[in-house]
């Protein structure tokens, strides 16, 4: 045996061995199976970013004008920005994502070029199947570009996957990255296929036109906007939900009601208002639990999940995310009884406050604009008070404070009555009013987390990235840039009447209210779901770059972009929090600066680039060393890259 | 005629260019004896001057080659080179010369050529066969009286005459004549002389030697006497360090043996501390591992599988010489353990056992159930905006304390009758807080989490020699707990060691080790032990456990550990077969196989009886992992002595493949029960399974040369090529040579004996290249897909499972060997007749091609990448001092010292330079225009050219600011309490460049003293054990974690307030522009051991058929003293116990 051990041993294929239980590249794109599972990691990429408590869609949305960051015991990056929005700052906590989001794109950037460079392995049969799955690598690599220039402007740009230890990275032109990312996305609308010849989840043409829209308005390119727009919309293949699509008298549950917890078969009724309304277009559109947002047509794309199966991804945590924080609270009682008792049991078996209204922690907090002003029944007349009709709106579909009752034993007499925010005196009995105490569209955050029925986080669903609605609204603004208004009036009122909203735009309004006014449907319709930081981002650089004047009086220019732009001005008219310089529960207080269009990279990825100076986002610590971006040459889209930096000889 | 053999004889002239002589003098020696000859012609003509008075002969010797040029020959046992002689002539013929010195009652000379042959005289020879001969017999034994077999007895003046003792220790030797005095001599044993006369019947006693030069150390594929020894190798005897305690791990037994070798410390029951030799070498911290050899063998196993009581010896090859024999793996250092093996013929019986109690030792405790009240109350204030912490008396003052007015203003009208639970409650106090403290009732965290462990261990093995087989057979038995509740391990642990002589030229024999280790069910969580309630309880007023407590996010701690079924154990084989060929000429021949079986299993079902996991509807885990891998290693020995002239030559081939195959099973939502737990998995409704499966091979061709002239001279030279499948393409094999020397310098003539102070001076040297592996996985130079799944749907709206997979490592198919050139320089000494004796050796050693995972920017979208960059330098020195400070009869107190400095050094990480840049980003030239280029730091790995590899570069915290600092704190957004952090270039801006490097994080001196102090038959010892040199963080001083502000309880530290301004703690939720951390040094010293033996008087035991019979009892940790870690160990600020232990060992 030792002789046949030695022999053995003595060849040259000893020390050869190969991985048994991992797969290599070599092995795994030799069909379009293995190019297609990297597309999908790109996918579900997508779909991290939106789905999770403190997830990167939520930082992105307190960085803007509807929502701030509500966790208020913690000195959070984006509270008080002068002093804490630093490249220094390196905690990673839901309110301090800007690190998450680069690093997190420029792994999907790889997985995109994974594909893109590898497209011409496998032997394929036909051009079609080819070029629809590299033109849903264009998309991948399309999107995170987009939210990468949205959010740090100029930007270190691949296009190959790296395979060396590169530390030689360099900042190119944002608007050199679009040139490259628009030329490959109208090659990949003449490929990708139709959703409707695609499960649910996956990249439809739709939506490549959608990004493409985008990219079309970003650049101003109105007209090509509008009309990717009416392509989507004559399609056929989406249509939006409506009262048509809801059974006549039928209801819906939002919030514990009629769930059988327990397997005993007695569904759970827990005190307070009703968690049953009438069913409508709108909380039909969000209802989830049992699947229901893939079985409408209004979705582009969306994202696919489910409790409790294989391929099941993490729970969506929307109402620990999105809602009052009105339960937990060390067990000092975040709400008061008028006697002064605490208010809530926060015991995650008996509180059932917490497990009907969903255990909200408070972390997005919406500001005074998209809590009260924008639900006004009249925008032109305040005096007219809110819309109750709006499906958006209506008690029911949305959380409203005095819905929550008292249910902690102490609360005496007080038990099973509504929460009051002032006793009688008119003493405050709501320790922290900013994270603790504000409505919001419950129907669209609240889905049934099985996981602790007691202590609603809000589980596994299914969620929307684009849907049919929001391209009504990008062909308003398509329409509104291009001086036509009326047609902008239009397109927000197909998305008002499937709300029943009361009030109906008109030309005026737009030609009056400018952005502002789809700025403000937007907020209504697409709360939570739109990445409204980026959006806003995207309107003040094409202010900056048309030069049209906006709705506040003002032009802009690109190059003062970190000194004087729209987004600045938007958030300080519209958040409260910012221009009142609120503080918090410890101290600290809300500021801003018009350089925080653009978020800070923090400094060690840029002290990990060693061999060339990558550029720090202008305004920040740092930026004293940046040297002129890099402007990308064009490479036509269909066939793997080179890399840009390679292109221009460095 | 007598037949002489060459190697009985020496050269006595040291010259080089008498070195060939050893050869021509073989052949003019035969050619003599042949003819018989005279005295050469040659001889008379040369005449010489010579006075010397009073010499020693061999000084005598080396005047008069120094004189002629003539060469001494002789046989350095049958001449008296101390005889002193003097003699004074003038040009006078070299045999008149030698007449008058030599002694020619004893010996007689003839000279050949330029040779000098000194030979016993004829008369002597036959005067002695004249004499009457007498018989001699007798016992030698050591001095526990247990029989010597295979002692050498033989005439001083003839060695040639002489016999071995038999296995019970007897012999029978005829000598010449009264007059012989008889030698005896053992390996490991002080030689003795008696004179005969007359007498018919000696026994003998032989004492161990005092400084083990004639011990046998394992040098890797082969073993050397300590006293050849060119590297730096210690070697520790389990007997000694069982004399001073009795340890019940193989990391006890080593923590306090060796010079700069590091054992760490392990609070869990399995008790396997990490250990390094002279430091860190490489960047990866899983790459500074020693590597574990047993009997021979490379163990890549668990030290805990390892039975300390099978333990003969453990050898440390520390520099690179002694482990370069071990190449590819050998860059930590190598530890070879010996086992027992059987001896003598009478069968040896011993029987331990042990019992040990884990006692609390040092532990950072949470605030009592008053304390907590005043910390809670100044959190309150703290985190209200509405005081500035300077109040009289706030909303959260205990109102007890108030009346008039202030209580009034306090109530704001709540009742007074109330006023406890209303202060409870605006403590954050809860409701069941608040009623237990109403009723006077609190809990003690500690005593659902900690508990007084208890330990035990039982061992027993049977050794002995029967014919021509010997054996070691033993067993062991251990059950140990640690201070956490829960915490258990059992082993069970066997071996046999069996060697039988086939013939003359046959040994066949095989070392196995079986160990059946478990380690027990789930311990109870006591990470977070100190945010629990005193006011809260883990069990509700019908005795159930809690789900959650008060608190943020806090779970109940025993939850887990109660709803959990848990089955954790291994089954480990390790057999190794060799046989062996002697050859005649010291030729050995050496073929081992190894094998290396385990089994692994871990079975886990989390029960949905717990609350918090009620919605998994439980949960099961089914691992299996296995392992099988084999080693062949054939060896080669060739061992020859030309009279001073020894050689031991060694050649190795060696092929190893490691395998390993693990199944994972999980499900979760067992229906419809879950009474079944991990038993039926097929219940659940949500299976997942996986696997990895592993392969890795090596091969290895080694050879290595020691010579050594006489006991002044060696030297050892080895070389070796590796073969390794864990690397890339291209480089998968490496080459490791070393060379090293040793000069004895006692044994030189001018020292040897003149001086009565210096008793043992051994110079050594030795420099060598290593490698190592150890850092890296088993495919890390090839790319990987990593795989998952998430959810597709039909538009009908079922759900389907995609697979998504993305490239996770780049591919480097040029990741090579890590190497580590080395150079030591040694000095063993000892004086005063072995009362101070030990060892210093000097090291420094550079390790380049570190294997690192090199971070990658994230732009690449890649996290880092396995390569080979940078270089290491670690210096330091070890010093090993070992003093008899008395000894008397029945008095001796023996103390041995250990200090280790390790100094660590990265010189280079990427080797790659980049262009300086100015603060404004603009290139720096050199006056002729070229860009100065530098290498950059590693500063998101921490690591910078020329710091230590574990330096803190942090922001310095110059303590807090006081009050009266309010306006200088508020430049930097901070408040009085806040930590002052130093703004080193005072631009009023806290970033990158005010860090600055504050310490190191391990420590640069190690020092341990054992003292050993035997009084008659009881013995006593203590172990000191310090570290020193390094700091740690200590975050707590910033009393503003979350745990802290969010619980109702936190550690019992200090923290700022206005009245109490501390300057090291912070005040409650102090902030800091940027994160940093609090350090503390982390130095200390500690009574590591303290023990007493009795052992009981062989008057007692032998009547009972015992040899050998000791009481033990031990103290560990004692005590620590700290210099600024003054909360918990600096161990472990929670569990490292202090243990009482006993134990009773027998031996028949």
């Amino acid at each position: 045996m030792l002789v046949a051990l030695m022999l053995d041993a003595c060849s040259d294929d000893f020390l050869n061995e190969n991985p048994k239980s991992f797969l290599s590249p070599e092995n795994t794109f030799v069909d379009a199976k293995g190019l297609k599972a990297v597309v999908d990691a790109g996918l579900q990429g997508i779909m991290f970013e939106i789905n999770r408590d403190g997830g990167q869609a939520m930082f992105d949305n307190i960085t803007s004008d509807v929502m701030v960051a509500g966790t208020t015991d913690k000195n959070y990056m984006w509270q008080d920005c002068n002093k804490n929005a630093t490249p220094q700052n390196a905690k990673n906590k839901e309110g301090v994502r800007n690190m998450q989001w680069y690093y997190e794109t420029y792994k999907n950037i790889k997985n995109a070029n994974t594909v893109i460079d590898n497209i011409n392995v496998p032997k394929w049969e036909s051009d079609k199947e080819r070029n629809h799955l590299l033109g849903t690598a264009y998309f991948i690599r399309a999107y995170f570009y987009y939210m990468q220039t949205m959010h740090f402007g100029n930007s270190a740009f691949v296009l190959t996957v790296i395979s060396s230890a590169r530390n030689d990275f360099q900042t190119f032109t944002m608007e050199s990255i679009w040139k490259q990312m628009i030329t490959d996305l109208e090659w990949a609308e003449k490929w990708v296929k139709p959703a409707n010849e695609l499960p649910k989840g996956q990249v439809g043409n739709s939506a490549v036109r959608m990004l493409l829209t985008k990219y079309y308005l970003l650049t101003n390119q109105f007209k090509k906007a509008e009309d990717e727009c009416d392509v989507i919309i004559n399609s056929g293949v989406h249509h939006l939900v409506t009262d048509a699509d809801v059974n006549p008298g039928s209801t819906i549950d939002i919030g514990m009601g009629s769930y059988d917890l327990n397997g005993d078969g007695i569904k759970e009724v827990f005190g307070g208002r009703s968690v049953t309304v009438s069913a409508d277009a709108v909380n039909t559109l969000h209802s989830d639990y049992g699947g229901g947002r893939l079985l409408n047509s209004e979705a582009i794309l969306v994202f696919v999940n489910a409790n409790n199966l294989d391929g099941t991804q993490r729970r969506a945590k929307s109402m620990r995310s999105y809602g009052p924080n009105f339960g937990n609270g060390s067990g000092a009682g975040r709400v008061k009884t008028p006697d002064g008792n605490n208010g809530i049991n926060d015991k995650s078996r008996k509180g059932e406050q917490m497990a009907k209204w969903g255990r909200g922690q408070g972390q997005n907090r919406p500001t005074n604009y998209s809590q009260y002003y924008i639900w006004n029944k009249n925008p032109n007349d305040p005096s007219q008070g809110v819309d109750t009709v709006d499906y958006r709106h209506k008690r029911g579909n949305w959380l409203y404070m005095n819905d929550v009752v008292y249910d902690n034993a102490s609360a005496g007499d007080w038990y099973g009555k509504p929460l009051r925010l002032y006793n009688d005196k008119g003493d405050l009995l709501c320790q922290d009013t900013i994270r603790n105490w504000f409505g919001y569209p419950l129907y669209k955050f609240w889905v049934l987390d099985l996981h602790d029925t007691r202590r609603q986080d809000g589980g596994e669903a299914s969620l929307y990235l684009y849907r049919l609605a929001e391209v009504y609204l990008l062909r308003a603004e398509a329409r509104f840039w291009q001086g036509d208004y009326q047609g902008a009036a239009d397109d927000i009122n197909v998305i008002r009447n499937r709300a029943h909203a009361i009030y109906q735009y008109t030309a005026y309004d737009v030609q009056r209210d400018g952005i502002g006014a789809i700025l403000d449907e937007r907020a209504r319709e697409l709360y939570g779901e739109e990445f409204r930081g980026s959006e806003l981002t995207r309107i003040a650089l094409m202010f900056a770059t048309n030069g049209k004047t906006a709705y506040n009086g003002k032009t802009y220019n690109i190059d003062d972009i970190s000194k004087d732009n729209f987004w600045y001005d938007r958030v300080m008219e519209k958040n409260d929090f910012f221009r009142e310089h609120t503080p918090t529960i410890i101290g600290e207080v809300f500021t801003l600066s018009p350089y925080h269009i653009f978020w800070p990279i923090n400094e060690t990825f840029i002290n990990a680039n060693v061999g060339a100076v990558l550029n720090q986002t202008p305004g920040y610590l740092g930026d004293e060393r940046n040297i002129p971006p890099l402007v990308h040459k064009v490479q036509p889209a269909g066939q793997p890259n080179v890399d840009p930096m390679e292109a221009l000889g460095m | 005629m007598k037949k002489l053999s060459i190697n009985r004889y020496s050269l006595k002239n040291q010259g080089v260019h008498k070195f060939l002589l050893v050869m021509k003098l073989t052949l003019m020696l035969t050619l003599f004896f042949a003819i018989n000859a005279a005295s050469a012609v040659y001889s008379q003509k040369t005449r010489l001057t010579l006075n010397l008075k009073s010499v020693t002969l061999e000084k005598a010797f080396d005047a008069i080659e120094k004189e002629t040029g003539y060469s001494f020959f002789y046989h350095l046992d049958r001449i008296d080179l101390d005889k002193r002689v003097s003699i004074n002539v003038k040009d006078k013929p070299i045999t008149e010369v030698l007449d008058k010195i030599l002694d020619f009652s004893r010996v007689d000379y003839r000279i050949i050529d330029k040779s000098i042959i000194i030979m016993q005289a004829k008369e002597v020879l036959e005067r002695n066969a004249q004499q009457k001969s007498i018989t001699v017999t007798g016992k030698v034994v050591d001095k526990s009286g247990e029989p010597i077999a295979g002692a050498n007895v033989y005439e001083k003046d003839d060695p040639t005459h002489g016999v071995i003792t038999s296995s019970d220790g007897t012999y029978s030797i005829i000598v010449k004549s009264p007059d012989v005095i008889l030698v005896y001599s053992f390996v490991g044993f002080e030689p003795q002389e008696l004179h005969v006369a007359n007498r018919k019947l000696i026994d003998v006693t032989l004492l161990e030697s005092a400084i083990y030069l004639d011990e046998v150390v394992s040098i890797g594929y082969g073993t050397s006497k300590k006293k050849d020894l060119t590297g730096a190798i210690a070697n520790v005897k389990a007997d000694d360090i069982e004399k001073i305690y009795k340890p019940s791990s193989v990391g006890d037994l080593l923590r306090s043996a060796v010079s700069g070798l590091r054992v760490s410390y392990s609070t869990d029951a399995k008790n396997t501390p990490d250990f390094s030799i002279r430091g860190d070498n490489s960047l990866t911290a899983n790459g500074n591992v020693p590597l574990i050899v047993i009997d021979g063998v490379i163990y890549n196993g668990d030290l805990a599988d390892i039975n300390v009581n099978d333990i003969e010896s453990v050898d440390i090859l520390k520099d690179a010489s002694s482990a370069s024999i071990y190449g590819s793996r050998a860059t930590n250092g190598v530890v070879v353990f010996t086992t027992k093996k059987g001896r003598t013929n009478k069968a040896t019986i011993r029987a331990r056992a042990k019992y040990s109690i884990l006692t609390k030792s040092r532990r950072l405790e949470p605030w009592d159930k008053n304390e907590v009240l005043t910390w809670k109350e100044d959190v309150m204030v703290a985190l209200d905006g509405n005081y500035n912490g300077t109040e009289e008396y706030t909303r959260y003052t205990d109102p007890r304390t108030l009346s008039g007015n202030e209580l009034d203003n306090w109530l704001e009208g709540t009742d007074q009758s109330e006023m406890v639970p209303t202060w409870l409650g605006r403590l954050g106090f809860g409701n069941k807080e608040i009623d237990n403290y109403m009723a006077g009732k609190s809990t003690n965290w500690a005593n659902y989490l900690f508990h007084t462990g208890q330990s035990q261990s039982y061992d027993l093995s049977i050794s002995g020699k029967e014919n021509s087989v010997t054996y070691y057979w033993s067993v062991n038995y251990q059950d140990n707990q640690s201070l956490r509740i829960g915490d258990n391990f059992k082993n069970f642990n066997s071996r046999i060691n069996i060697d039988a002589s086939i013939g003359k030229h046959f040994n066949i024999g095989m070392n196995t080790q079986f160990v059946y280790q478990n380690e027990g069910g789930e311990p109870v969580k006591d990470d977070y032990y100190t945010v629990y309630s005193l006011y809260d309880s883990p069990y509700d007023d019908e005795g159930n456990l809690v789900a959650a407590l008060a608190g943020s996010n806090v779970v109940n701690p025993l939850l887990a550990s109660e709803y959990t079924d848990r089955k954790f154990d291994h089954y480990k084989f390790f057999p190794s077969a060799y046989v062996k060929l002697s050859l005649p000429l010291g030729i050995t021949f050496t073929s081992r196989f190894t094998q290396r079986i385990e089994f692994d299993r871990f079975f886990e079902f989390k029960s949905p009886e717990n609350p918090v996991w009620e919605s998994w509807n439980g949960q099961g885990t089914r691992n299996h992992y296995q392992i099988y891998e084999w080693q062949s290693d054939n060896i080669f020995n060739w061992n020859q002595n030309f009279g001073q002239h020894r050689f031991d030559i060694t050649g190795l081939w060696n092929a190893e493949r490691f395998q390993s195959w693990e199944t994972n099973a999980f499900n979760q939502g067992f229906e419809p029960t879950a009474v079944l737990g991990y038993h039926d998995m097929s219940l659940g409704v949500n299976p997942l399974v996986g696997s990895n499966d592993v392969a890795a091979t090596r091969t290895a061709l080694m050879g290595r040369i020691n010579y050594s002239y006489g006991y002044r001279y060696n030297f050892s030279a080895s070389y070796r090529r590796d073969g390794s499948s864990r690397f890339g393409e291209n480089q998968k094999h490496a080459n490791f040579p070393s060379i090293s020397a040793g000069w004895t310098i006692t044994e030189e003539a001018f020292l040897k004996d003149k001086t009565d102070w210096l008793s043992y001076l051994k110079l050594r040297i030795s420099w060598g290249i290593n490698g190592n592996s150890s850092g890296i996985g088993y495919y890390d130079s090839m790319a990987r897909m990593e795989s998952s799944k998430y959810l597709n749907a039909t538009w009908s709206g079922s759900y389907f499972s995609v697979p998504y997979m993305f490239i996770s490592q780049m591919a480097n198919s040029n990741l090579a060997w890590e190497k580590a050139q080395s150079l030591n320089f040694g000095l063993d000494y000892a004086f005063f007749n072995d009362r101070i004796r030990g060892a210093l050796d000097v090291y420094s050693s550079a390790t380049s091609d570190l294997l690192l995972y090199k971070k990658l920017p994230v732009i690449t979208g890649f996290e880092g990448v396995m390569t080979n960059v940078g270089n290491v330098k670690n210096k330091g020195f070890e010093l090993s001092l070992n003093t008899t400070n008395i000894k008397t009869a029945s008095l001796k107190w023996i103390t041995n010292i250990n200090v280790s400095y390790n100094k660590n050094e990265i010189t280079s990480l990427t080797g790659e330079k980049v262009a300086k840049r100015d603060a404004d980003g603009n290139i720096i030239t050199d006056e002729n225009g070229n860009p100065v280029m530098y290498e950059p730091d590693d500063i998101s790995s921490g690591w910078f050219i020329g710091e230590d590899k574990s330096v803190v570069w942090d922001y310095k915290a110059l303590g807090t600011w006081s009050l009266d600092e309010a306006e200088e704190a508020a430049k930097y957004h901070q408040k009085p309490g806040d930590f002052h952090l130093e703004d080193k270039n005072g631009d009023g801006i806290l970033n990158i460049d005010d860090k600055q490097f504050l310490g190191t994080r391990i420590p640069k001196w190690f020092v341990t003293m054992t003292n050993n102090i035997t009084f008659k038959s009881f013995d006593f010892g203590i172990v000191f054990l310090g570290k020193f040199g390094y700091i740690a963080p200590f975050n707590e001083a910033q009393n503003n974690s979350q745990g802290y502000i969010k619980n109702n309880n936190t550690a019992a530290i200090p923290y700022w307030t206005a009245d109490n301004q501390v300057k090291d703690y912070g005040r409650i939720q102090s902030t800091a522009d940027v994160p940093f951390s609090i350090y503390r040094s982390k130095s200390y010293v500690r009574i590591q051991n303290l023990a007493l033996g009795y052992n009981f008087p062989k008057s007692i035991l032998s009547p009972i058929g015992c040899s050998n019979a000791r009481l033990s009892f031990n103290i560990d940790n004692l005590v620590v003293c700290t210099q600024e870690w003054d909360y918990g160990d600096p161990e472990s600020y929670r569990e490292l116990p202090r243990t009482y232990s006993f134990s009773i060992d027998v031996s028949f």
